[in-house]
């Protein structure tokens, strides 16, 4: 039985070995001479420090042979071991001493470490690569979030921006003009900060008025640049009391040198123009393929001052020939853009316009935005923008 | 949110067919612009646009057609629209310019 268990310790999957009190080396197993590549005559009789590496002697004086002399016990002590031929072998030694013989010996099995120590290795590269990704995961991540920030005030500027924008817009229309022979109402609201709608009212003289609403093609910043442009132009024109068709001209020339060779930002409008006589009792007008401004008589009969010709900055060389009606018992007129009456379909603005002819000038304009938030449930496509006219 | 416009082209002898479904507005009629644009460039070329399938058009939309007319005058070519939605027919009647380009008379039904 000791013979088979002395075999089976030879060839055991450790190494082995037995130690003097001093450190000698007393018995050896075959697996443990096979990690070293010595013979047994070559380590029996010789210190231990003849297999450990040169770090591992010094350990072991100071660290082993006190530990194991006052517990008797060592366990798991990592530890290298050095071949014959000086390479490293990590181990892990586990050892005990017997105290009971004459002689005390040092029993030591010894564990090979090498597959663990690689696999520590590659788990720490592992560690130190999730870690070098994790450190840049953050720096990416604090870049976005510097970013979002940045990002967040370019907003918030472009909004306060786009507001005094939309002030400086709405600041550019011209008050309602009310006197004994005329009276007006007016509703203006973008679908976004900035409209594409403009309208001016100007008293050209004791008789007259000059209305004008604009329509340019789009909506939001790129439109109402253009009609900032058109606004200063009609401005002066109006007020200088250029007639219907020069004032359409000019502002069409306006449109045609603005986007000489620019086709992609070039930009079309369409505009109604009136020149409200209250002496003569005349409305001239040009139409510029705006939706047909509405009149109604004091009977409730209506006229519909349609288009007469493309919108303005379409075509080269369009005649702007006006058009005349009467109006001598006065009567109430209606001009608005097609965010208007687009939303109301199928419901006319003729229509409400009718119905409302009892109405005043302010309770009209109510009943048409009442109507109009009845069909804007969703989102706002277009600007809307609406003038009503009294006429006295 | 905006619906996308889908563009067909399809090559016949002396005509172009284009087909069109969906919504014409500031978003797409950049897209409808690129292809039709080209189209006009051809001498003699006819290009038929087929709007059946176009249930709404906004300004922009509308621009791109008088860009389109413009551009058949210039290169001698021709361009008609066909089957229009009776709102869509609408725009061009109420900006006077299904006066100036050429529109099969015939009105689809429906907005």
């Amino acid at each position: 039985m000791c013979g088979l268990m002395d075999e089976l310790l030879e060839s055991a999957p450790c190494g082995f070995l037995t130690l003097s009190k001093e450190g000698i080396i007393q018995s050896i197993n075959r697996t443990l001479l096979k990690m070293l590549q010595y013979n047994k005559e070559q380590l029996v009789g010789k210190h231990i420090d003849a297999i450990l590496s040169k770090s591992a002697r010094v350990f072991f004086q100071l660290y082993f042979t006190p530990l194991i002399m006052k517990k008797q016990v060592v366990e798991e002590m990592y530890l290298s071991l050095a071949d014959k031929n000086g390479e490293d072998i990590p181990i892990l030694l586990n050892a005990a001493l017997d105290n009971n013989k004459e002689d005390p010996i040092i029993v030591c099995i010894m564990v090979p470490m090498r597959r663990r120590d690689a696999y520590e290795n590659q788990l720490r590269i592992a560690k130190k690569v999730a870690e070098d990704a994790k450190s840049e995961l953050e720096l990416v991540l604090q870049s976005l979030e510097d970013k979002q920030e940045q990002l967040l005030v370019v907003n918030k500027q472009t909004q306060n921006e786009l507001q005094l924008a939309k002030k400086i817009q709405e600041t550019s229309l011209t008050k309602a003009i009310t006197t004994d022979s005329i009276q007006m109402e007016t509703y203006y609201k973008a679908s976004s900060e900035l409209s594409g709608d403009i309208y001016g009212f100007y008293q050209m003289n004791k008789d007259q008025y000059g209305i004008i609403l604009l329509d340019v093609m789009g909506h939001g910043i790129s439109s109402s640049l253009i009609t900032m442009s058109l606004h200063s132009l009609f401005q002066r024109l109006i007020s200088r009391g250029i007639s219907a068709s020069l004032l359409m001209k000019e502002l069409d020339n306006h449109l045609h040198e603005l986007f000489q060779n620019s086709e992609d930002v070039w930009h079309y409008c369409t505009a109604i123009y009136l020149v409200i006589d209250t002496n003569k009792k005349t409305i001239e007008y040009v139409n510029a393929g705006h939706p047909p401004a509405i009149f109604q008589d004091l009977n409730g009969e209506q006229q519909a001052l349609k288009t007469t010709t493309p919108p303005l900055g379409t075509f080269e060389g369009i005649q702007f020939t006006p058009n005349k009606i009467y109006c001598k018992n006065g009567g109430r007129l209606l001009l608005y853009t097609d965010g208007v009456s687009e939303p109301l379909e199928p419901i006319s603005l003729f229509s409400i316009l009718k119905e409302c002819s009892a109405d005043s000038l302010s309770e009209t304009k109510a009943t048409i935005i009442r109507s109009l938030q009845g069909e804007d449930k969703q989102v706002q496509h277009d600007d809307q923008c609406f003038i009503l006219i009294d006429l006295k | 949110m905006n619906m996308n416009l889908e563009v067909e082209v399809v090559n016949k002898e002396s005509t172009t067919l284009v087909l069109l479904a969906g919504e014409i507005d500031a978003y797409t009629a950049p897209e409808l612009k690129a292809t039709l644009l080209p189209l006009t460039k051809n001498e003699g070329k006819i290009v038929e646009v087929n709007l059946d399938k176009v249930s709404y058009m906004d300004s922009t939309g509308l621009g791109v057609f008088i860009s389109a007319l413009k551009s058949t005058k210039e290169n001698n070519s021709e361009m008609r629209l066909v089957n229009l939605r009776e709102r869509v027919m609408r725009l061009f009647q109420i900006t006077g310019l299904d006066s100036i380009i050429t529109i099969d008379s015939t009105v689809r039904g429906g907005n």
